[in-house]
């Protein structure tokens, strides 16, 4: 069956609008009702900010009534990840968090053990393949934390405590 | 009901936080999991391996083929829904008349289209291209919208039977959307459900929501209200309705909540089907009078 070319760009083209329209990156396109457009891009950054809390709980947990908020800001100026879904996008959440030195003590040990088992890529996470390796110093139980992800064999998570005291234990 | 598909009978959307619930309820004759979840190869979870042992059928429910979107459906994700039917022995498919996504831009929502004649070319293109390729039927769902797009040359009711009937496709008709979209846009809903071809239903999707600013949002994370169970019992006093199944996706209450939920469903269910039967045994009965008093 032949396929209108004409009418699949022009709608690409439309759809792409409007989508940068309800993720707070593009102007209303030409004929939408404003204050509907609106109502439905909160829906959406609403619903995305639950995807990504429900994928990460204890980052979620850790920042508590913020959370929203700050989801929010950085849903305004990141899209969607294109591949990994909430989790993809959770991880670029606590990122953009840590870049501004808000990251959460639980926050970082969460992304350790999204990081074992997924590499971020441009368009979001995807599954390793290959052993991995990651180290991370928690300050507030004050331990050095090395966690090692082995194809096959499973994952494996060391912690020693740091300068004396410190907490030993089960890595949570 | 429709040809080579046994009806559903009643169901819900499997999730993990009411695995529970859904493997005391005894009355279940299907579940619907979401399909991307469900793409990777491999054992299934025992919890739904456990569903499909004991009969129930398994509906995998997709939202990221992009029907509605201006490029042809993804090769990869139509042999990965593809799979997913197959090894979860569906014995159907859904998704949605919606796009997800364009330009490269990814909306994270099912979003409405513009009922257009040539929008309705591409879907329908599109859904024929996703029908091919998958070894079981498709049904697509009706999706519920807070705005519309300016150019509608339709109404849902009319673009949505163009695309049900032109792509040979099932329905999966939503009557929670249809709830939204009747009260966001002002139309009667038993009006839709007149319009629309009722023989095309391969089951039906309820859901809870709630009103924020003066909107109604289809939440999935509230009490099924009323009036949708009312939908139902009309459609239901209208068509043998196959498969009924609720969706919850959020703020799970407790299992007896949800339980409770689930049987009001089948109570509207019954009540619809029982006034159906009622009211075909008065026409018979007044036809048997009108040729005995002849």
């Amino acid at each position: 069956m032949s396929q209108p070319a004409d009418a699949r760009a022009g709608l690409a083209i439309r759809q792409a609008d409007l989508i940068r329209a309800l993720t707070a990156h593009g102007s209303l396109p030409a004929g939408f009702d404003e204050a509907r457009i609106h109502a439905a891009a909160l829906s959406l950054t609403r619903k995305r900010s639950r995807a990504a809390a429900r994928m990460w709980p204890r980052l979620s947990r850790a920042a508590g009534a913020k959370f929203g908020q700050l989801f929010a800001a950085y849903a305004e100026s990141a899209p969607l990840p294109q591949k990994g879904g909430p989790l993809a996008d959770g991880r670029a959440f606590a990122r953009w968090l840590h870049e501004r030195g808000e990251l959460p003590e639980a926050g970082r040990l969460e992304a350790l053990a999204v990081d074992l088992r997924y590499s971020t890529v441009g368009g979001g996470l995807i599954r390793r393949r290959w052993p991995a390796f990651k180290a991370a110093r928690d300050t507030g139980a004050r331990r050095f934390i090395l966690a090692v992800r082995l194809t096959w064999i499973g994952e494996y998570w060391l912690s020693f405590p740091v300068r004396g005291g410190g907490h030993k234990g089960p890595v949570p | 009901m429709i040809p080579g598909l046994a009806p559903l009978g009643l169901g819900i959307g499997w999730r993990p936080e009411i695995a529970l619930l859904i493997e005391r309820r005894r009355d279940l004759g299907f579940i619907e999991v979401m399909a991307e979840d469900f793409a990777a190869a491999g054992r299934l979870p025992r919890a739904i391996e456990d569903l499909r042992e004991r009969g129930l059928a398994i509906v995998p429910h997709g939202v990221s083929l992009s029907l509605g979107g201006a490029e042809p459906p993804d090769r990869h994700r139509l042999e990965a829904l593809a799979r997913t039917a197959a090894r979860l022995g569906a014995p159907l498919v859904s998704e949605h008349i919606a796009f997800v996504r364009a330009g490269g831009l990814e909306s994270g929502h099912l979003l409405p289209l513009p009922r257009t004649r040539d929008t309705l070319e591409l879907v329908v293109a599109n859904a024929r291209e996703a029908k091919a390729a998958l070894p079981v039927p498709l049904a697509l769902e009706n999706v519920a919208t807070l705005f519309e797009w300016p150019d509608s040359e339709m109404s849902e009711a009319e673009f949505l039977t163009e695309v049900l009937e032109r792509a040979d496709v099932l329905l999966l008709l939503d009557l929670a959307n249809l709830h939204a979209n009747s009260l966001n846009f002002g139309y009667n809903p038993l009006e839709f459900i007149d319009r629309i071809p009722l023989d095309r239903i391969a089951y039906v999707h309820v859901a809870g929501g709630m009103e924020r600013g003066g909107l109604y949002h289809d939440t999935h994370a509230h009490t099924v209200p009323p009036a949708v169970l009312e939908l139902l019992n009309a459609l239901a006093s209208r068509i043998e309705v196959p498969g009924v199944m609720l969706e919850r996706d959020e703020r799970f209450p407790p299992d007896v909540v949800l339980g409770a939920e689930l049987s009001a469903i089948a109570a509207a269910l019954a009540r619809g089907r029982s006034s159906r039967v009622a009211a075909r045994n008065r026409a018979r009965a007044e036809v048997t009078e009108n040729v005995s008093t002849r």
